[in-house]
């Protein structure tokens, strides 16, 4: 099969084409010819008016519902949701039902990965059925494939848990990765504590409870080594912790949800229970604050924190909804119409940044390259009517956006809308 | 004036704007006169149909709601159900909807979740009245009290108004400080430091933690009721040590070197924050307030039926 892009602009900073406009053809799998213009006979030819090429997109902490929760999303409509929105590779948190926790259930996982075109980094549970207790078999894990664990949005309360994990997986240099957030100080889990929650009437959850499990994080990891990511930091408190920390030659990533990029708990006066999110939506200075973060390179990766949901859970007067929105069909839109982040930029820290954290190998766009790219046109509409997904809680749908994700393509098969 | 309420529901006192406020107090003005008459009743909402939904217990609002409604001519039917039968959505929506489909026209409604009618609003199309909403708002208290206040010190702008007690838990103290901002007075919250919420001054108010201080500073003192029902964790150590130092009682009272108004949304935990010898004083203005919560709930429900299309 043969796939022509016309006059794309390359976005891709490790690429000696970056930023250039060019004709790429794509063969059996491989891209076989970049050049300004390429006159060739092709099955698919892609034009867009601001056609745009970046390496494939990777995504850290989807949730995974497949087994346990098929109502709201199966391994199917996952990948095609992801392969639609421009994702070529996920690494999904095991939030299945039972959770990744044995050789068998990665085996399993990676077979139907294999099945679909998608690329997954497994990720399995830190510690055992996610409860917070043991560790789970680590070093079989890693002999069937994994490299990274985690308990998800689950906080470790137990620092000793943490410390384990971090010292136990140095056997085979593995990474953990942590959402970092204080059970006894995060109140009561509805929403950020500010002058919103006061307004609202809710006690909030404070950032200090972020701050703190990040100091705790950090000073494990120094003590002992390891390599850990901090998975969707949202304060700036625990900003400052982390760069001073990375300065000091920690192993230590971090990433960020897209909705605290793009929103902030103002937004929640009406109580709209798809804005209720872990971590919650933060103050606008916080907002700023990661932003800046990016920039500055605190923050590696901007991730989707795709929690589909099922209706029961979600059309529920606010303070019974369960937390989470759907992501992974809105980070590019709304990153691109609403942050003041540049396109470069953006599209770096869905690439090559989570690339890094998960220590994959992401091979810039050339000539006799395996194909794994996303094409996207940052000026055209994206109007959100539904979500492809089996949930729809997203507080996104019905809305239009500058900038739209036109498909991907891995290997041989093209994916566009 | 302006023509009509600029809302359809009524959701909380923040949603509201200042010439709402105005025209509500005008409206219950003429209310009050009508139910001191012999003939009490006005047949102002006669074609409409009103349910009254309580998933909290309550005593004085249900009744004074059913009596505004009673007063207007309005058909009602009542509901209530213990907050722990109904912890979930769903229930809540089916069971509105249920009521919805008998053609109601206008929901009032006490649910312990805040934001509650919020999702009501979204789902259905009756006008909605809230009457308390978890730790969030009570507007008609609100719209009550700052009513009473205006009844006995006018303009009350400048005004210098203490709200007393459990401000963390109360959705009365919310809606008290968005009401009473509105209308241009000052407010101090005042009680013991774990129940004041941490950013409760970006809404413009002071805070006081010394109750005599706060006494002294004010025109009027509103006493909140202990939510003891509303805490999970203990926030006091005692409701004797809390009586003991944010009890009101006769004899602070008269150790001040002026008169002032006392206040109480009610039911009063006698002897905790307010003594028997203080909430039957002349200082206390309790049933007036309990006399313009009728006046103030017709002109609410009066208005809102003049939004339907």
């Amino acid at each position: 099969m043969k796939v022509l892009f016309k006059n794309a602009k390359i976005i891709d900073r490790n690429s000696r084409f970056h930023l250039q406009h060019c004709d790429v053809l794509l063969e059996n799998g491989q891209i076989s010819k970049i050049a300004k213009t390429i006159k060739q006979e092709a099955n698919h030819v892609i034009k867009s008016k601001n056609l745009h090429l970046s390496p494939g997109w990777i995504d850290i902490g989807t949730m995974l519902n497949d087994p346990g929760n098929e109502q709201r999303e199966t391994f199917e409509t996952l990948v095609r949701v992801a392969r639609k929105s421009g994702y070529t590779c996920l690494a999904p948190f095991p939030t299945t039902e039972p959770t990744i926790q044995n050789k068998s259930d990665v085996n399993f996982l990676m077979s139907r990965s294999a099945n679909h075109h998608i690329m997954i980094e497994p990720i399995a549970a830190l510690s055992a059925a996610r409860e917070g207790k043991d560790i789970t078999e680590m070093i079989d894990l890693n002999q069937h494939g994994v490299k990274i664990f985690s308990d998800g949005m689950r906080s470790i309360n137990n620092a000793g848990l943490l410390e384990r994990a971090l010292l136990y997986s140095q056997q085979f240099n593995g990474t953990i990765i942590h959402y970092s957030n204080d059970k006894s100080l995060r109140g009561d889990d509805q929403m950020h504590q500010g002058v919103m929650s006061t307004k609202l009437g809710f006690h909030g959850s404070p950032d200090v409870a972020e701050e703190v499990s990040v100091k705790r994080d950090i000073s494990i990891l120094k003590e002992i080594g390891g390599r850990l990511i901090i998975h969707t930091i949202s304060s700036q408190k625990s900003l400052n912790d982390i760069k001073s920390a990375k300065k000091a030659g920690l192993d230590l990533l971090s990433t960020v949800s897209f909705q605290n990029l793009t929103d902030t708990d103002e937004s929640l006066i009406n109580f709209d229970s798809n804005r209720k999110l872990n971590p919650p939506l933060r103050r606008p200075t916080d907002q700023k604050a990661l932003l800046k973060g990016l920039v500055d390179d605190t923050i590696d990766a901007i991730v989707s924190n795709h929690t589909p949901l099922e209706e029961e859970l979600k059309k529920l007067e606010y303070p019974y909804a369960t937390a989470g929105s759907l992501g992974l069909e809105t980070v590019f839109s709304v990153m691109n119409d609403r942050s003041q982040l540049s396109l470069e930029l953006l599209i770096d820290k869905l690439s090559y940044g989570p690339a890094k954290c998960l220590g994959r190998e992401l091979r810039p766009i050339a000539e006799g390259q395996e194909v794994n790219l996303t094409f996207f046109d940052p000026e055209e509409p994206f109007e959100y009517s539904r979500s492809g997904s089996n949930s729809q809680n997203s507080s996104h749908l019905g809305k239009v956006f500058k900038g739209k994700v036109l498909g991907s393509v891995l290997k041989s098969d093209l994916i566009f809308n | 004036m302006s023509q009509g309420l600029s809302t359809k529901h009524l959701l909380g006192i923040k949603y509201i704007t200042l010439d709402d406020i105005n025209l509500i107090f005008d409206t219950a003005r003429e209310f009050k006169e009508v139910i001191n008459r012999p003939i009490k009743k006005v047949p102002s909402l006669r074609d409409i149909t009103i349910a009254n939904l309580f998933f909290e217990n309550s005593t004085r609002t249900r009744i004074s709601f059913e009596l505004a409604e009673k007063r207007l001519s309005a058909d009602i039917v009542n509901f209530s159900a213990s907050s722990s039968s109904v912890s979930k959505g769903e229930t809540l929506l089916d069971t509105v909807n249920n009521i919805l489909s008998m053609k109601v026209d206008m929901v009032v409604m006490r649910h312990p979740a805040p934001g509650a009618h919020f999702f009501l609003a979204n789902h259905i199309d009756a006008n909605i009245i809230n009457a308390g909403d978890g730790t969030h708002e009570h507007p008609t208290q609100a719209l009550l009290d700052a009513y009473s206040m205006q009844e006995k010190l006018g303009n009350l702008t400048g005004k210098k108004i203490a709200i007393i007690g459990d401000i963390f838990h109360s959705r009365v103290a919310l809606s008290n400080i968005f009401c009473l901002k509105e209308l241009g007075a000052e407010v101090t919250v005042c009680g013991p430091p774990t129940l004041i919420p941490k950013y409760i001054t970006e809404l413009g108010v002071k805070v006081e933690y010394n109750l005599h201080k706060a006494l002294q500073w004010c025109d009027v003192a509103n006493i909140l009721r202990i939510q003891l029902e509303r805490q999970d964790i203990k926030y006091i150590p005692s409701l004797r040590e809390y009586a003991l130092y944010y009890g009101v009682n006769k004899a602070l009272l008269d150790s001040l070197d002026k008169e002032i108004i006392i206040m109480h949304p009610g039911p009063i935990n006698r002897g905790v924050e307010l003594s028997s010898d203080a909430a039957d004083s002349h200082h206390s203005i309790i049933l007036d307030q309990v006399e313009n919560g009728v006046a103030v709930r017709m002109a609410v429900l009066y208005l809102l039926a003049g939004k339907r299309n």
